[in-house]
């Protein structure tokens, strides 16, 4: 039954790209803009990288909803993926308030409470203006899409901190299984923020350098902006608006560490077992799986638990790489982000190496490729994962119709 | 296999007493993880389960905001962030705590709505056993409050209870049949000014109310075979079958 959900819409942006066309050659050609100092105060020495130049928000009046209060950076890199998405599923966005249409969403960054001049004021008793508190309560990013695009059905965030966009497909694609919608719209989004960056940086997690993930020289994690999305549907609905899909949701899976409250499990107990169900959910084995879209922050003990945890599961042959080292880790942004650009790697039966990485940790169980090993697939299904503070851990699996 | 309502519990967290066997686990939790940790010790402590087949589905419409709240303290302040502090005012961090102290290494799922995340939280939950990815489901709903909410929703207004509401879903029980969570477009103010009405009349103003009022009547009578809730933000439909 999961065989017949399909993948009919990709969009995203991020430091790599304003779009997913961008995004690819950008990454391909290892041309991404650097990460730089943040542009808010702080006494951290740790880049980040921040929306391609060439992005700008998107005109929210296309969509159907009737919109007048501000949106944040999250909602409007959100929105932008969504109209890209929507375009090439051949969904107007006038079509969408007929159909049944859930939204699932991961975000970390936006669902805390961040204003920090109203704080200050509230704090003083000195609030004049309501209006943060009327942007917060409209901050609920599932509830805020679904009331710009005017659609009817599920809407809800996923926060499981860095898997919350992974999950949320998975999730989206259970809406669909349980014929809960006809139409899903699905992934991650995330804004940087000095909350978010000083709560990491106090963590001793982020680089004070462009990161490097799975490097012998690896020295943390740099911290990023942007949003992947995707239209899942039934492939008989596609099929019914004549709309050739590029590939489908074969399986998903997720796993509990029950270890730590922010490292990953040593052995990789929860990503294990995440890993195990989604291919069991998918029918697939491990010999299938042709490509892996890691986690890949660039910290020590996310890499060695990663590739300890393929290795487990006999995925330790396939090319392996990280796309944060062009876009920063996203955060909730990152699952939806890192499942985009792995069916377009499989659609293209290509994958470029792992920016950043120059020297492949020789402690690391298993080979990921550095920067110089881009590959071409011998496959077309893939997988994606995430791992995520709290032990949550997740993983797709994505296989392209290859064109 | 069908989804089965095994057991509930329900928590007041301004009166809560934290069991002694959590004491040293809970030492450095905020209130939130708090609120899920002691209804899920509540809701398992006469049940059986494996937890390698058992999942945890959190919810909430706030998450921890007081700590959130602190650690924006220290951000005006331009004072060093505590790492603790943060780490705790991240939503799935409950989610971390209940897996590790229950032994629970199935999925763990944490979901965040103004409008009914209870309810979206437990029909995920129901497809998990329904697609036999599971044997037992822990569906939770924790709710904090703090001053600036109350402040923001002017001085009329009631404050809500903090506490949490817990379900248990297994392969017996009575039987979750049908659930359908249809959200709508609103104004902001709405979702704090939370006034929704329940098929058997009850009309609710914060969003842990509807789950309290189940697990009130699972305990005291016995749940109707339908429940609906309506509200400017959305419908809510559920169907029970018969106990087994």
């Amino acid at each position: 039954m999961a065989h017949s959900i399909c993948v009919t819409g990709l969009g995203c942006c991020s430091s790599a790209g304003k779009n997913l066309h961008q995004s690819w050659i950008n990454l391909c050609d290892n041309r991404c803009p650097p990460p730089h100092q943040p542009s808010f105060p702080t006494v951290h020495n740790a880049p980040v990288f921040s929306i391609h130049p060439s992005w700008s928000a998107p005109d929210v009046s296309q969509f159907a909803g009737q919109i007048t209060t501000p949106l944040n950076p999250t909602t409007l890199f959100c929105l932008s993926a969504i109209r890209d998405a929507l375009a090439m599923a051949g969904l107007s966005p006038e079509s969408l308030p007929s159909k049944r249409v859930a939204i699932v969403l991961g975000t970390t960054v936006r669902c805390h409470f961040h204003n920090n001049d109203y704080y200050r004021n509230w704090k003083q008793g000195n609030v004049q203006d309501q209006g943060p508190m009327d942007c917060y309560l409209n901050d609920n990013l599932a509830t805020m899409t679904q009331q710009i695009l005017a659609t009817h059905g599920p809407a809800t965030v996923i926060t499981n901190a860095c898997a919350s966009g992974t999950d949320a497909i998975g999730i989206g694609r259970n809406m669909l299984l349980a014929d809960q919608c006809d139409i899903v719209i699905a992934g991650g989004a995330d804004e940087l923020s000095p909350l978010a960056y000083h709560g990491f940086a106090s963590l001793l997690l982020c680089s004070e350098s462009p990161c490097r993930p799975f490097d012998v020289n690896r020295g943390g994690l740099n911290l990023g902006e942007g949003a992947g999305i995707m239209i899942l549907e039934h492939e008989e609905s596609a099929r019914k608006r004549g709309i050739r899909h590029c590939g489908w949701i074969r399986g998903y899976g997720a796993g509990s560490d029950g270890y730590h409250p922010t490292a990953p499990h040593p052995e990789a107990r929860g990503l294990i077992r995440a890993v195990s169900t989604a291919l069991k959910d998918g029918g697939i084995t491990s010999a299938d799986i042709s490509f892996i879209n890691g986690h890949g922050t660039g910290t020590r003990a996310n890499d060695r638990a990663e590739t300890i945890g393929l290795k487990t599961v006999h995925l330790d042959q396939c090319p392996l790489v990280s796309t944060k080292g062009v876009t920063g880790h996203t955060l909730g942004g990152a699952g939806g982000i890192e499942a985009v650009l792995t069916m377009q790697a499989l659609q293209e039966g290509y994958s470029p190496g792992t920016i950043g990485c120059i020297e492949v940790d020789p402690e690391l169980v298993v080979t990921p490729c550095n920067a110089e090993e881009g590959s071409t697939l011998a496959g077309s299904v893939g997988m994606s994962q995430s791992l995520a503070f709290g032990g949550g851990n997740s993983a797709l699996i994505i296989e392209a119709r290859v064109k | 296999m069908t989804a089965k309502l095994t057991a509930v519990a329900s928590l007041n967290l301004s009166d809560l007493e934290i069991p002694a066997e959590l004491e040293n686990q809970l030492r450095r939790a905020d209130l939130f993880t708090t609120g899920v940790v002691a209804c899920c010790h509540d809701l398992l402590k006469d049940q059986t389960f494996d937890g390698e087949q058992t999942g945890l589905f959190i919810s909430t419409a706030y998450g921890p905001m007081q700590c959130n709240l602190d650690v924006l303290d220290a951000l005006v302040a331009e004072e060093p962030l505590s790492p603790t502090l943060f780490a705790h005012s991240v939503f799935n961090t409950a989610s971390g705590y209940a897996s590790r102290i229950f032994g629970i290494h199935g999925p763990a799922v944490t979901q965040t709505s103004f409008s009914y995340p209870f309810f979206t939280a437990l029909a995920q939950a129901k497809f998990a056993l329904e697609q036999a990815q599971l044997t037992h489901a822990i569906v939770v709903q924790a709710e904090t409050y703090s001053t600036l909410l109350e402040d923001g929703k002017g001085e009329t207004a009631t404050p809500w209870p903090p506490g949490a509401v817990a379900w248990l879903l297994g392969p017996e029980g009575l039987e979750l049949q049908y659930i359908q969570v249809n959200e709508t477009p609103c104004p902001p103010l709405s979702r704090l000014h939370y006034q929704a009405t329940s098929s058997i009349g009850t009309r609710h103003h914060h969003p842990l109310s509807m789950g309290l009022e189940l697990n009130h009547l699972f305990t005291t009578t016995t749940l109707p075979t339908r429940y609906d809730i309506d509200s400017g933000f959305g419908t809510v439909h559920l169907q029970f079958g018969d106990p087994t």
